[in-house]
């Protein structure tokens, strides 16, 4: 729930922490486990969410306040995937270099509805500079999840955090397989509803 | 073992879109609550995945590339997307649960991503890969009817909130992906 009255800080903060699209709800679920086996790549797949998910605002509130006009979803979802496409033209040798999976975990995001929930649910209705803040407090709640559980998974699956050597050998290889992701996913969320529990009370 | 049958064991076991390559949509939670809710929807994501990774494969590997458009990919992926969800709600016009799970939104990241996972990693071969594909979307059926047989008798009210939800959706992933690596080391 937004209220009119929140300013743009707020929307920003609420978006960030208190409702963080991932840890709250579970959107974007889909690249926390496809998308974290590395810092590297969960920064690069996160921030391109980001993006996605800032554009499809602007876009939005753009249109519907300047010009009275709401975009079909189909339109945004087809945009957006050009966009991916030719993102990971540009980032080709760079996506050669991340973990396996990467590059569906870029394409997802023009499917994901991560990307456009924000849109449709405030952007919409409201001036670009709030959508902005709004989105960005979304996009990078998520790019901080995903670093969280990535920073977890690299260091207890390779023994390494980004170019630190942590362990001489990995301590729980499986970590860094799919199996590390749904682990350390749920054990994020659980600590984030822990949290959120002893704030509220 | 027959290379066929071997390729459809592995897109059972291995390739399993949501235990064994991660890809679970953010619907998952919300539609795998009981078994009669789930049973339809992984019906309908079973039944997106096997048209779309045989056309989508033929359309990445070779209609695009001789037309110079592989740029195009992915929205070609998504226009076909949406024809068979088209093709497939009016054909099940009578199934209304079934329909109902073949939105974008609900099965589409699942759909698209084993499309894209088998163009990655079956490159040859249109045999080879709607025999995965099948394999795949079997799979997904299996492993979501177990996952939503296992959460009716856990996620309850007897379980602590902190876990009810998302905690255990992925935890009971995370078994069922070492259940799938366990019966896949069995296979030659």
């Amino acid at each position: 729930m937004r209220l009119p009255s929140e300013s743009k800080q707020q929307l920003f903060l609420k978006n960030l922490l208190a409702e963080n699209c991932l840890l709250n709800s579970g959107m974007g679920v889909i690249l926390a486990v496809l998308a974290t086996v590395n810092t590297e790549q969960a920064f690069f797949v996160g921030s391109l969410a980001l993006l996605a998910l800032m554009l499809n605002s602007l876009v939005s509130s753009v249109l519907s306040d300047v010009f009275r006009f709401r975009l079909p979803l189909w339109s945004r979802v087809l945009a957006t995937a050009l966009l991916l496409s030719l993102l990971s033209a540009a980032f080709a040798p760079k996506l050669l270099r991340l973990p396996a999976l990467t590059s569906i975990a870029v394409m997802i995001i023009s499917v994901s509805p991560l990307t456009y929930a924000r849109s449709r649910a405030f952007a919409d209705d409201s001036t670009p500079g709030r959508a902005l803040f709004d989105a960005a407090g979304s996009g990078v709640g998520l790019v901080a999840a995903m670093l969280a559980i990535a920073s977890v998974r690299e260091a207890l699956g390779s023994g390494t955090l980004g170019a630190l050597s942590l362990f001489s050998s990995p301590p729980i290889p499986m970590l860094g397989q799919a199996f590390g992701g749904f682990l350390i996913t749920a054990a994020a969320m659980a600590a984030f509803r822990m949290a959120s529990a002893r704030q509220a009370a | 073992m027959n290379p066929e049958l071997a390729a459809f064991l592995a897109g059972l076991t291995a390739l399993s879109p949501v235990v064994s390559l991660g890809i679970i949509p953010s619907s998952y939670q919300g539609m795998t609550r009981r078994p009669w809710l789930a049973a339809p929807y992984a019906a309908a994501g079973s039944l997106m995945i096997l048209p779309l990774t045989i056309l989508g494969w033929t359309a990445h590997r070779l209609v695009l590339p001789r037309l110079g458009l592989e740029i195009l990919g992915l929205p070609a992926l998504i226009m076909i997307y949406w024809g068979l969800q088209y093709l497939f709600g009016t054909a099940l016009r009578d199934a209304r649960p079934v329909r109902a799970g073949l939105p974008l939104n609900l099965n589409g990241g699942l759909a698209l991503g084993c499309c894209l996972a088998v163009i990655e990693l079956v490159p040859h071969g249109l045999v080879r890969v709607a025999v995965t594909a099948a394999g795949m979307s079997a799979g997904h059926l299996v492993a979501t009817l177990a996952l939503s047989h296992l959460r009716e008798g856990i996620d309850s009210g007897r379980m602590s909130p902190l876990l009810r939800g998302w905690p255990v959706v992925l935890g009971l992933c995370s078994l069922m992906w070492l259940a799938a690596r366990g019966i896949g080391s069995l296979l030659p």
